[in-house]
């Protein structure tokens, strides 16, 4: 058995057990670094991110602003124009048509012994209106069977005849083409 | 002091801050936290806006460099559609077609009507002179007139014509004559 030293074991006699206060004191300082850590976020927050965003967004404004200044005005006026142009260009060009290719179609499809005298053209339809001169009956018979296969007609219709004096026929046609017949120029 | 009001004292201030440390965060805190949000919000659209700035002014100054690189694409729309009714042009192509195909024009009127809107954003309205005019000669060089007419650089469009023969022959040719009544468009693009 341990042998313990006699003052010790007399000091042990007269101790006084003392208060536990450890856990409040604990809590205090808890507390205290709580209040202040939450100062210091606010701090953070208020006085260093919100002006780290608040200068972000200005210099974004900024260069925003510094960016649309980089066109040049005359620049950009010429390119409205010749973006304008390039659309307006393709709208005409889309609409556009060669009625100069009547006259070959006229001169490919028609008979000797037939000519015309008049002719009147309207784009709008692609209509035409023909009056002319057949030697015979069987030549303009002859003449309208041709317009009848030609696929670029649309129709041919025979709207007037009448006999001459001198037996010949005068005749009046109306025809309506095709769209694509004035698309482009005939060779 | 006794230890218990010790106790109960510390228990006091540490309650007080912990309330001070609530009331921070429910006061300064959380507002400045949504100010924040809103704030990263805002700079995200900033940001957003401004790169699609930088997208478009890059594409914007490729657009122009390759505008400035088409000088003969420009020259020649520019031919084919002038900016402004140019009616010098006009007349000056008109007559140097009549010249180039032997006929004679008898009777000219030019006139500017309403112009088109245009549908697409930015672009300009497409403007029309409407010519209404008259030329005679032989079939062959009015067939010829027409035809050149058309495909000439200013673009024409010929929306009438009325072909008719002429009761005298041509002196020089003895060629029969006709006469040719036009209505044409002829387009340019308003300033």
């Amino acid at each position: 058995m341990e042998q313990r030293d006699p003052q010790t074991a007399l000091a042990d006699q007269f101790v006084v057990d003392t208060p536990n206060t450890g856990l409040p004191w604990k809590l205090t300082v808890f507390s205290i670094v709580l209040f202040v850590f939450s100062l210091f976020v606010f701090t953070g927050m208020k006085f260093g991110y919100v002006s780290y965003l608040t200068s972000q967004k200005e210099n974004l404004k900024k260069e925003t602003a510094a960016l649309a200044k980089k066109i040049n005005p005359d620049d950009q006026a010429k390119y409205v124009n010749f973006y304008s142009q390039t659309i307006n260009l393709q709208k005409v060009l889309e609409r556009h048509q060669f009625s100069g290719n009547l006259f070959d179609f006229l001169q490919d499809k028609t008979a000797t012994n037939v000519y015309y005298t008049n002719a009147s053209y309207s784009a709008e339809g692609g209509k035409l209106t023909v009056q002319g001169i057949a030697a015979t009956s069987e030549a303009l018979v002859q003449q309208l069977s041709v317009f009848d296969s030609a696929p670029e007609l649309k129709t041919a219709v025979l709207t007037q005849m009448r006999f001459n004096e001198t037996g010949k026929i005068s005749f009046s046609i109306d025809f309506e083409f095709r769209d694509e017949f004035f698309a482009i120029p005939a060779l | 002091m006794r230890a218990s009001s010790k106790r109960a004292l510390s228990i006091g201030i540490a309650a007080l801050f912990l309330i001070g440390a609530l009331v921070v965060y429910g006061t300064l805190i959380q507002p400045t936290f949504v100010d924040i949000e809103k704030m990263r919000a805002e700079l995200n659209v900033t940001q957003t806006l401004f790169n699609n700035q930088k997208t478009a002014t890059e594409q914007v100054s490729k657009a122009f460099s390759d505008m400035k690189n088409a000088a003969k694409t420009r020259e020649v729309i520019s031919q084919a559609l002038p900016v402004g009714p140019n009616i010098t042009l006009a007349l000056h192509q008109i007559e140097s077609t009549i010249r180039a195909n032997k006929v004679t024009i008898d009777a000219l009127t030019i006139r500017a009507v309403s112009p088109e809107p245009n549908k697409k954003i930015l672009a300009k309205r497409l403007g029309k002179l409407e010519l209404n005019f008259s030329a005679s000669g032989g079939y062959g060089p009015i067939r010829d007139f027409i035809k050149n007419l058309e495909t000439n650089i200013r673009v024409i469009n010929i929306t009438n014509f009325e072909f008719t023969p002429v009761s005298n022959r041509d002196r020089a040719t003895s060629e029969e004559l006709y006469a040719i009544q036009i209505v044409a468009e002829m387009y340019y693009q308003e300033d």
